[in-house]
């Protein structure tokens, strides 16, 4: 079975440089969205294509419909705002399934 | 994480369930029993056999971070080759080392300039482009790499010997879905008369997960 | 995963905020990194080779993303206390059995033939 289906059969709803927040919610079962990213604010970078749906694969299922996966980046400080590591830029950048992006409509400057 | 249980020895058999009996040098621990067991069933019940295993064994055998390096010395010397890695790698990768890694998760490469730097890590579980780099290394898929890379991921490179200036960007790939990733590093200077191979020789493992950089060349 | 919790409450709001023991990023399990380089020992390559196998396309008994539910479902001690390749084991010998496709039967009875092979050496 291949993993990564064609991505004609699923159309992104985000492009590079929109702005996305990550869904605060707690599930049981296998998710692939970490906890430290739950609730944060981040910008596309790209759109990797449709892919099974790892949630569903996981339980045994056929893993469809696909899921649009997403390079998503954070700014650092927005994530760890403690942290002691502060220096130059960073960023953090993680793989996201369609399913826990919500766009970010208005934001406070 | 609990360091690695070889039980070579044959005093440190603690968790041995044959009760009153010294187990024999070279017998399996708990663990390689179930292991064992399992396989057996499976291998009898036709739903995988001795050949795919020997098969398996010998590719993890063989594998170590050439072919990772390869590409990298590849997408240095040759400028349309670098672009069709960024482009897809996966294809890239398939067509030039003739290996079919298509059925595996798709490839990204991520190239690191004097602008940015990448560094790759699996805070989930241990995620790793294997057919290219090989069988991680244990630090790769320990808690402390895992909870740490994301939080302080100046302080974890440090711990390479890394020191990143403040000027570059630094970059932390969280391998979080169905897709692996190839850092290219920078190439160092002072190798310009080097040819690809030579060049293939100089790329590091560490390199290419982005925990490390390519010493300059000097003569 | 919309599955609800007993009390009929959501489980994402029953259980409010909670980090997975596995979901590493940023907590405190800090330690500090080890470099001791490590070749696989007989038992690791095993493993390796079963799990991977029942996970090729064209075996596709136990898929990584099943596998990995396996090892997330370990009771969080074991999960901290297993080696990597124990919790991969443990992992995916939840899955088989879940899935019927072995029974826990059926391995205890091999693993005491197993046991008595190994006595006899």
């Amino acid at each position: 079975m291949p993993r990564c289906v064609d991505a004609v059969q699923t159309v992104p709803r985000f492009g590079e440089g929109d702005r996305v927040r990550v869904q605060w919610r707690f599930p049981d079962g296998h998710i692939r969205t970490p906890f430290y990213l739950r609730g944060k604010t981040g910008t596309v970078v790209r759109s990797h294509g449709a892919f099974l749906d790892a949630e569903r694969l996981a339980n045994g299922l056929p893993g469809v419909p696909a899921t649009v996966v997403y390079q998503v980046a954070f700014a650092w400080e927005d994530l760890f705002p403690a942290g002691a590591d502060a220096r130059g830029r960073t960023l953090i950048l993680a793989d996201l399934q369609d399913n826990w992006l919500d766009a970010v409509v208005q934001e406070v400057a | 994480m609990m360091k690695d249980q070889d039980h070579d020895h044959e005093h440190d058999h603690a968790e041995s369930e044959s009760p009153g009996h010294a187990a024999p040098k070279e017998a399996l621990d708990e663990f390689a029993q179930v292991e064992l067991a399992i396989r057996e069933l499976l291998i009898e019940r036709g739903l995988i056999t001795q050949a795919q295993r020997r098969k398996y064994l010998d590719q993890i055998e063989s594998s170590t971070s050439m072919l990772g390096a390869r590409l990298v010395a590849k997408a240095w010397t040759a400028p349309d080759f670098r672009l069709q890695l960024l482009a897809d790698a996966r294809k890239a990768a398939t067509e030039f080392l003739g290996i079919e890694i298509l059925h595996g998760p798709a490839l990204v490469a991520l190239e690191n300039t004097e602008r940015m730097h990448h560094v790759v890590v699996c805070t989930l579980c241990s995620c790793y482009p294997k057919a290219l780099l090989g069988i991680p290394p244990d630090w790769y898929k320990s808690f402390a790499y895992r909870s740490r890379m994301v939080a302080e991921p100046r302080s974890v490179l440090a711990q390479f010997g890394t020191d990143i200036p403040d000027d570059i960007e630094i970059r932390v790939v969280d391998s979080t879905a169905d897709l692996r990733y190839l850092v290219i590093p920078r190439r160092p200077t002072g190798t310009d008369d080097l040819d690809e191979s030579k060049l293939a020789s100089l790329v590091t493992r560490d390199s290419m997960i982005g925990v490390s950089v390519l010493p300059e060349m000097r003569d | 995963m919309s599955k609800k919790a007993h009390n009929d409450v959501p489980a994402d709001i029953a259980k409010g905020p909670s980090r997975a023991m596995h979901d590493l990023g940023g907590s405190s399990h800090a330690g500090t990194l080890d470099f001791t380089p490590h070749l696989l020992s007989d038992f690791e390559r095993n493993v390796d080779a079963l799990v991977n196998l029942l996970a090729k396309a064209d075996i596709n008994i136990v898929c990584p993303d099943e596998r990995r539910r396996g090892i997330e479902s370990l009771p969080p001690e074991l999960y901290r206390s297993l080696t990597y390749y124990q919790r991969w084991l443990m992992g995916v010998k939840l899955i088989l059995v879940q899935k019927g496709v072995l029974s826990d039967a059926d391995i205890e009875q091999r693993l005491g033939e197993i046991r008595q092979r190994d006595e006899a050496r």
